[in-house]
């Protein structure tokens, strides 16, 4: 009877769903009752019953581990903020830069947290079960393995989910790590990872997960008062990391040290949340109270921004190119009210070029379209993607674009014209009889002892030139915008500048060092309201803000965001740079020009 | 573990069950010696799934015996009653004469 298949398969069965009964005893005493004489009926009967009986225990233990996994995994974003800081950013002063060291360093800081957390989640859970007595040293080193290896394995099917468009595993910085789809896919793995460890640790502790008896039934109310505790507590932190993506928490005004502390926790905090990456500089009557670069300016190389690091500005350049316009006006080469065909005597749609002003063209109401145009994905229309690189001088735009007709009476209204800026440097070259980019350099870079600031090509080589980091163009893991960026900057934007740079800049304008006082009051007049955000003067938006003014000029691009402010009649100084996607330099712009206005109300 | 810490029904009838094959016994004995004082047929998984627990409560120790091969070669488990768990058969004895005592003696009345 002993050798039926039916006999052995069922003894088998018994000993595969046997969790805590040692050395298979049941099935043996199951066996040798059937040798006693025991019917066959009553030996199936008895397999089925303890099968039962011990699948249910199974299925109880896998819940309570299950569930306690789920808990300790909500755990972890806060663990994820937790780990950043000082103890990570200490070691990237080894001076490691070179592939693969590099980004196995930021696997390491991507990963090893995620281990540390399932490791301490098993010794809660051990903890509180008050089960670690029972560990062996083989339960535990397999337990830990299956975890790290789950884990490993996970982290590099997320990275590749959410790579676009390829996986590029040189590129990988412990701020993808940080992005909110990594956490959300993150999860299952972590969930899935304890799980297995728990299972594996519970190999040898025989009590995890069962619910009868007084004793564990405390043990159980214990551990359910702990799950609440730990998921009210991972509510908490989701929220708060929800909120801190609206500028509405924290203080909003206070003293200018408070400020730069409040400054310092939001700029740590967005850099480490993968949501911030450049340079920002606050002066206040002309000197420095904090300035500070954050996040890495060459993902793949792992270069870090600095205050020497060159950010693409974005359209700062129009305010370059409006006080070169002032600087002739003032200097009588250029008169405001002109039009543009007294200048531009060639240009292809005499029409247009009759009707539109200098002035319009300055204050973006000329109705002279645009170079980018709307395309599908609202950022670059077909044309401008076809041409983008042979766009390579300020003509070669009028070439392109110089037949289109006006889009509405020029002054009516205010329409953002890169293209008006474009024609306006133009203009420049034939008034003063130079470069555009030279009469620039000449008259207000030297002048200003502006040292980093240019717009060479973007083919060649420019050192310390951060590269810009985008997903507005698809995929969720930012990659670098370089097949976006137009040929070369231009007098309506595209160039670099640094941190220092953009501040002498501004105390030049301010200090009536660039045109004199009349001009200078004349470029920071608001000319005509914008659609949102205030009003528009000559190559500068004017803010009322909280009963004061900024006025400056922003700069945005896939993969590029900037701000440059002016508030309280230049009191005020402030410049965020960055190498990811708008909005973040204006919204920490607005952070800090809201906070300085409030803070300083105007006498009345 | 000190606490109230009482006894279920099957786990105090293992217990004595245990005591009284005088705590050297493994699953066939016990399970038998239980079926026939019950008067009815005990699941061995179900005694085992108590023993286990009453080894976790510390009131029943296990070892691992010899294989024979009409057990397929599997190893018999010894039981045997802690101290403690002497203790605690004790303290429910005490708590449940309590309760019968309360009681009218005669049969018939308990009804």
């Amino acid at each position: 009877m002993r050798n039926n298949k039916v006999v052995t398969f069922a003894a088998w069965l018994v000993d595969r769903v046997e969790l805590a009964t040692k050395g298979h005893a049941l099935s043996g005493d199951l066996l040798e009752e059937l040798e006693n004489g025991r019917s066959m009926g009553w030996f199936l009967h008895q397999i089925a019953a303890a099968i039962l009986i011990n699948s249910a225990a199974i299925a109880s233990r896998c819940t309570t581990l299950l569930i306690f996994s789920a808990g300790w995994s909500l755990l972890y974003p806060t663990w994820r903020a937790l780990c950043v800081g000082s103890p990570t950013y200490t070691l990237d002063h080894t001076g490691i830069t070179a592939w693969p060291w590099a980004t196995l360093l930021e696997l390491a800081f991507g990963i090893i947290p995620a281990i540390v957390f399932v490791w301490l989640g098993a010794a809660v859970f051990a903890f509180l079960t008050r089960s670690t007595r029972l560990f062996s040293t083989q339960g535990l080193w397999c337990a830990l393995s299956v975890s790290t290896t789950v884990l490993l394995a996970a982290t590099l099917v997320v990275l590749r989910q959410l790579a676009h468009p390829q996986p590029v595993i040189r590129e990988v910085t412990r701020a993808d790590f940080f992005l909110i789809d990594h956490l959300y896919f993150i999860s299952v793995p972590l969930t899935l990872s304890l799980m297995l460890a728990l299972l594996f640790l519970g190999a040898e502790t025989p009590q995890i997960g069962r619910r009868r008896g007084t004793h564990t039934a405390s043990r159980l109310r214990w551990a359910r008062r702990v799950y609440s505790l730990l998921v009210a507590l991972s509510l908490c932190s989701n929220s708060a990391a929800a909120q801190s993506s609206t500028p509405s928490t924290g203080p909003t005004h206070g003293t200018d040290s408070e400020l730069i502390e409040t400054l310092k926790q939001k700029l740590q905090e967005e850099t480490a949340a993968g949501k911030f990456s450049g340079d920002v500089l606050v002066a206040k009557n002309g000197n420095t109270i904090f300035e500070q670069a954050y996040g890495l300016a060459d993902r793949e190389r792992k270069i870090r921004n600095t205050l020497d690091t060159r950010f693409r500005i974005g359209s700062i350049n129009k305010v370059f190119t409006s006080v070169a316009i002032l600087q002739l006006a003032q200097a009588g080469k250029i008169n405001l009210e002109d039009p543009l065909i007294k200048y531009l005597p060639d240009y292809p749609n005499k029409q247009l070029a009759t009707k539109v002003t200098i002035g319009e063209l300055l204050s973006h109401t000329g109705g002279t379209g645009d170079i980018f145009g709307t395309g599908p994905n609202g950022l670059f229309s077909d044309e401008y993607k076809a041409h983008r690189l042979q766009l390579k001088t300020l003509e070669d735009h009028v070439q392109l674009y110089g037949n289109r007709p006006v889009r509405f009476e020029p002054g009516s209204r205010f329409e953002y014209s890169n293209y008006g800026y474009i024609l306006l440097g133009i203009v420049i070259g034939k008034a003063s009889g130079e470069d555009y980019y030279q009469y620039v350099r000449k008259h207000i870079y030297v002048p200003s002892g502006m040292k980093a600031t240019g717009e060479l090509p973007e083919d060649q080589p420019v050192p310390n030139r951060s590269v810009g980091y985008t997903t507005m163009v698809g995929g969720k893991t930012p990659h670098p915008n370089t097949d976006l960026l137009p040929y070369r900057g231009s007098s309506a934007g595209g160039g670099y500048s640094t941190a220092h740079d953009m501040l002498a800049f501004a105390n030049a304008l301010h200090q009536d060092k660039l045109l004199n006082d009349h001009y200078t009051s004349v470029m920071m007049a608001s000319k005509i309201e914008m659609p949102r955000d205030g009003g528009y003067g000559y190559g500068l938006m004017v803010h009322p803000l909280n009963g004061n003014t900024c006025v400056g000029h922003a700069g945005g691009y896939p993969g590029i965001n900037t701000d440059v402010e002016l508030c309280l009649d230049s009191k005020y100084i402030f410049v965020v740079l960055s190498n990811v996607d708008p909005p973040v330099a204006q919204r920490l712009g607005f952070f800090i020009g809201n906070w300085v206005t409030l803070s300083n109300p105007k006498p009345q | 573990m000190k606490d109230q810490n009482f006894l279920g029904e099957l786990e105090l009838m293992i217990l004595l069950a245990i005591l009284r094959l005088e705590n050297e016994t493994y699953g066939v004995p016990l399970a038998r010696e239980l079926s026939a004082v019950r008067g009815r047929d005990v699941s061995l998984g179900s005694v085992y799934a108590s023993v286990d627990r009453l080894e976790i409560k510390g009131l029943v120790k296990s070892k691992l015996g010899e294989s024979t091969p009409e057990r397929g070669g599997r190893a018999k488990r010894y039981f045997s009653v802690t101290a403690e768990g002497l203790r605690a058969v004790q303290t429910t004895r005490r708590v449940l004469t309590g309760l019968w005592k309360s009681l009218p003696s005669r049969e018939g009345d308990l009804a």
